[in-house]
């Protein structure tokens, strides 16, 4: 609304068409991907930088002729959201122990969940699967959901922690003094300042979960469609590959990530933190 | 008054440190046990331990054996993989390999990322479509995104010696994944594509939570342009930096999907990082006993390498 | 085409088992009701109790997966008391599949074997029936009992070249290798294409040309090469080793530039665009080629050792379906799979899975294909060969090669070919490699096989 009113400078001019330039750098691989999802196989591996010569669909109904696709895209969907609403759930509580009640034993912890970001998925595969197998958890829906929310406390408590550290102490405060609980303080009073941060890491996560290959492939449960991304590597075989499709279905996998992100942009771009500090 | 106090305060925060901190000291010298984290913490504490850490450590016992990954017999061979890890050329070059990557990509994609987040907070117009312009290649997968650019940089007809025949410059015509000494050249540029976007969002989210009221105040009070920026924005995004070059150094050093698809760790095992060679030794070359050595030195580097990093990072961010 | 004729398999197939169910419940007497009624009779005697199996496969070839859903649905119609269930793996990711099935405990009765050395040592296969060892021309065997039901010959490998270019400059198929070179050299002399392409990127793209090379330049001297190294009568500082590297590098130098980071799903780009005249790969190209440019016509011939004779990539290898010695143990399982196996392989299911991948089948009874001309070129010359056989890396037994050998000899290979090391220098890293290898690994000794 300020910079509404700035006069127009020169700056500004010569910033847009930088910025231009920079956003067709970032842009051409993707549209090269979406262009790929119309061209037939063929042209695909003929032409590979050409444009498609019509409005080329068949690749989409193959898709979803060859593939159970539409069980894929409710796996994928069922994953992402149910592993996000717990990861909500339990990630920014664990950071808002680790911050508002420091001890030794919490910085250790923290140190720990550090430490175990780094941990490549590789490393404890195998174990991981057949614990997950002794605990009922492989071959269906609950592994996944479970390694996912493992899998995010480390990056998650990093985030929400370093975002805590820039909430005053004084409103959680007053609460406390009218006898709300630390429970209560935390989900009632500080949690819906932590929007922004909670919405990054929904949009972060989210999107690894949503693209993740390897393990839903293994852990899912055989003989029927998967997730998105493994029906998708399905049509790249040993020695011949559907790009057609594959890059027909990155297409169709790009659209919901791409509304999730929209919709959570604008609420990046309200800057809750700031303004809920001031009131 | 919250928010400029805090701004102004943020690299000391004791003076904010109140009842609650109070709180807990009391209870560390006390030496009750704290209920209330452990309410808090309990659960994520829970699953971490018993889904990352118990099985890493069962994997850390296979790094002692000779095991194929199908075998029944489980045969125990002490350090003799770690030693052959310390003479291991492929090892050497597989660690060189990780190292050089994870500074080029935790480097540019930070300044990088920067540097958008700032086009992005400063453009006049059509802020929504660059923001999201920049960010869509995070949306694509790893996997996919090594298709797309190892078509792009084909030496016969990807896009990049394309343009360079167009404008005449075949004398500086790469095989950009096939010649050793620019493929890590080459996968970085997809990395820093791929996870710059992801990398301004956070320093975005933290821009904007710089009041425009303070920079207005700021610059009445005659603070130039880099000035501010020196006093006012750096120190409101050094969480963001710090998340960030974590983040990136994490990502730097897990990299695979992409060199999966686009090298397979070649030509010969020149562009093999450490998670490469853990998986390509364990899982195709029937050497699960020695990939898991490799796979834990690694962990053991970057533990190591992310103590210094923390250490210097906080120690930036108070002088700060 | 190819989609045409998946339909028509899938229709055929269907009716079958539609046909062979309506038989076993209705007295018909028509010719195909009474086989058929005659085959479920059989099936009691297969198995005492209703019997489920488990079958995990690789996907993601063009048709695997109808091919080989079809051939089970029409088990499954067939046979009353044996239910087949299908599980199908990633075909890039296959290993891991089977590998992570195999930790959890979940290892099929009944699977497609690709790391047969390994899962025959840990002691997870049966070893197969004579009966059925019988229905293949060959097949390879571990410690002389026979794991593997080859699903396909080997991939033969061979040049596949622009039929038009070659037609307008009066270009012949090499009788000989010194012809074969001559033409490579008359194609780059023309200047217009590329002699040949080679997918460098690709490891096991690579093996096929070097592979051609050391049955050229190894084999032609000593077939037990491998067996005398592991003995220590033989190394790899070798002439016959280094010439192999020679070879190499002579034919490659009629490669494109940026060979090392072409992949093997890139060449027909080359191919079709008329950018090279020649591609040297498998016969999975074909249906590549087809489908980038139906019209494109291509040839196909074997490129000869410079000793005169033709070695060819081909005959069974050691994947190909296995029995888990877990099943074995259940004589229904055993009884089932063992129906399964054979069903599998009558010429005419075979035959549809076989044509509709582009595979040369591997069993005495020939099935009847519909072959393109090229095709049919391809399966005369293994049959006309003067030797056919697997990979230098798919042999077993006293040659079956350390674990990560065959990834360091191709990473020596490449850093030769780009002049990074020269020839002794690679092959002494080769050696010193193999001697590491061979404290761990050492059939011939009997060193690592310790669970067989």
């Amino acid at each position: 609304m300020e910079r509404a009113q700035k006069k127009l400078k020169w700056t500004d001019v010569v910033l847009f068409v930088i910025v231009i330039f920079v956003a067709f750098l970032f842009l051409y691989p993707v549209f090269f991907a979406i262009m790929s999802g119309f061209k037939s196989n063929g042209d695909i591996l003929k032409n590979p930088m050409a444009l498609p010569n019509s409005f080329y669909v068949q690749n989409f109904f193959d898709l979803f002729h060859k593939s159970d696709f539409f069980t894929a895209i409710v796996h994928s969907l069922t994953l992402t959201i149910v592993s996000e609403i717990l990861i909500v759930f339990i990630v920014p509580m664990s950071a808002y122990g680790i911050e508002r009640r420091p001890s030794k034993v919490t910085r250790l912890i923290y140190i720990y969940f550090l430490a175990g970001m780094m941990i490549p998925f590789h490393l404890y595969m195998f174990p991981l699967f057949k614990e997950l197998k002794m605990m009922n958890m492989f071959g269906n829906m609950v592994g996944p959901v479970v390694i996912y929310i493992s899998g995010s406390i480390a990056f998650g408590s990093l985030l929400y922690c370093s975002f805590l550290k820039g909430i005053p102490l004084e409103i959680e405060e007053a609460a406390m003094i009218d006898g709300s609980s630390p429970f209560q303080t935390f989900w009632l009073i500080t949690f819906p300042l932590l929007g922004p941060c909670t919405a990054s890491m929904v949009i972060l996560n989210g999107l690894g979960i949503w693209n993740d290959y390897l393990m839903p492939y293994l852990v899912l449960p055989s003989g029927r469609a998967k997730t998105i991304t493994v029906e998708i590597a399905s049509f790249v075989g040993q020695y011949t590959a559907r790009w057609d499709i594959v890059f027909a279905g990155t297409v169709i996998s790009m659209i919901p990530a791409m509304i999730v992100f929209i919709l959570f942009q604008k609420y990046f771009v309200k800057g809750i933190t700031a303004g809920a500090a001031k009131g | 008054m919250g928010c400029q106090c805090y701004i102004i305060q943020s690299g000391k925060r004791n003076r904010l440190g109140s009842r609650v901190m109070e709180r807990a000291i009391e209870l560390k010298r006390s030496r009750k046990i704290d209920w209330v984290a452990f309410g808090f913490i309990g659960p994520a504490f829970l699953l971490f331990t018993m889904f990352i850490i118990f099985p890493t450590i069962f994997s850390a016992y296979y790094s002692f054996t000779s095991w194929d990954g199908i075998s029944p017999v489980i045969k125990f061979v002490g350090m003799d993989n770690y030693k052959e890890i310390f003479t291991s050329a492929r090892f050497g070059n597989a660690l060189k390999n990780t190292i050089v990557l994870t500074v080029i990509i935790s480097v540019f994609e930070n300044l990088i990322a920067l540097v958008l987040a700032l086009m992005v907070d400063n453009i006049r117009w059509f802020k929504n479509f660059f923001r999201s312009s920049f960010y869509i290649p995070v949306l694509i997968s790893g996997i996919v995104s090594g298709f797309i650019w190892k078509i792009m940089y084909n030496y016969n007809f990807g896009t990049f010696n394309f343009l360079l025949h167009a404008v005449g410059l075949d004398s500086v015509k790469k095989d950009w994944l096939g010649n050793p000494a620019y493929t890590l050249f080459s996968i970085a540029v997809v990395l820093i594509w791929k996870g710059a976007g992801y990398y301004m969002i956070i320093y975005l989210a933290s821009l904007q939570s710089v009041s425009t009221d303070l920079i207005e105040a700021a610059q009445i009070d005659g603070a130039s342009a880099p000035q501010r920026f020196r006093y006012i924005t750096v120190p409101m995004i050094s969480g963001a930096f710090t998340i960030n070059f974590t983040l990136s150094l994490i990502n730097g050093l897990k990299v695979f999907d992409q060199i999966n698809v686009m090298t397979d760790g070649g030509p010969g095992f020149t562009s093999e990082t450490l998670v490469y060679l853990l998986y390509k030794v364990g899982f195709n070359e029937g050497r699960q006993g020695f990939g898991t050595a490799v796979g834990i030195m690694l962990l053991l580097i970057i533990l190591i390498l992310n103590t210094v990093q923390q250490k210097f990072l906080r120690s930036r961010e108070v002088q700060l | 085409m190819k989609r045409k004729f998946l339909a028509v398999v899938l229709a055929a197939t269907t009716t079958l088992g539609l046909m062979t169910g309506c038989g076993s419940s209705q007295e018909t007497a028509s010719v195909d009701a009474t086989k058929a009624s005659e085959e479920t009779a059989d099936d009691t005697a297969v198995v005492a109790e209703p019997t489920e199996l488990s079958f995990i496969f690789a996907d993601g070839d063009e048709g695997a997966k109808e091919s080989i859903t079809a051939i089970v649905d029409a088990f499954n119609a067939q046979y009353d008391n044996i239910t087949v269930t299908i599980e199908p793996g990633n075909g890039g990711t296959y290993s891991e599949f089977l590998k992570t099935k195999d930790s959890v405990g979940e290892f099929p009765d009944i699977m497609e074997m690709r790391d047969t050395a390994i899962y025959v040592r840990a002691g997870k296969l049966a070893p197969l029936s004579d009966e059925i060892v019988s229905l293949f021309t060959s097949t390879i065997s571990f410690g002389n009992q026979v794991y593997t039901a080859p699903m396909n010959a080997n991939n033969t490998m061979g040049i596949v070249y622009n039929k038009v270019y070659f037609d307008e400059h009066d270009l012949k198929e090499p009788a000989t290798y010194d012809e074969f070179i001559d033409l490579c050299e008359t194609i780059k002399n023309l200047g217009d294409m590329t002699p040949l392409v080679v997918g460098g990127a690709d490891l096991w793209h690579m093996g096929f040309l070097f592979d051609k090379a050391y049955k050229d330049q190894v084999m032609s001297v000593n077939t037990e090469f491998i067996a005398d190294c592991y003995d220590g009568k033989d190394n790899f500082n070798e002439d016959c080793f280094k010439k192999t590297f020679e070879e190499m590098a002579q034919i490659m130098q009629y490669a494109q530039d940026g060979w090392a980071s072409t992949a093997d799903a890139q060449i027909t780009t080359f191919l079709v665009n008329n950018m090279s005249a020649m591609i040297y790969s498998g016969t999975h190209m074909f249906s590549t080629i087809e489908e980038a440019d139906p019209d494109f016509a291509y040839g196909w011939f074997p490129v000869p050792s410079p000793d005169g004779k033709e070695r060819i990539v081909g005959g069974g290898n050691a994947n190909g379906l296995a029995i888990s010695a877990e099943a074995a143990k259940d004589s229904n399982k055993l009884a089932a799979a063992e129906a399964f196996i054979k069903f599998f392989f009558r010429p005419d299911n075979f035959g549809k899975y076989c044509e509709t991948l582009n595979f040369a089948p591997t069993t005495v009874a020939e099935p009847e294909m519909n072959v393109s001309a090229v095709y049919q070129e391809v399966l005369d010359a293994v049959a006309e060969a003067d030797t056919v056989g697997p990979m230098w890396n798919g042999e077993a037994d006293t040659k079956e090669l350390p674990p990560d050998f065959r990834n360091f000899v191709y990473k020596e290979l490449v850093e030769y070919l780009q002049g990074s090391v020269d020839l002794d220098a690679a092959c002494q890293e080769i050696q010193k490699t193999w001697d590491v290898s061979v404290t761990s690994f050492n059939p011939v000794k009997g060193i690592g096989l310790e669970a067989e």
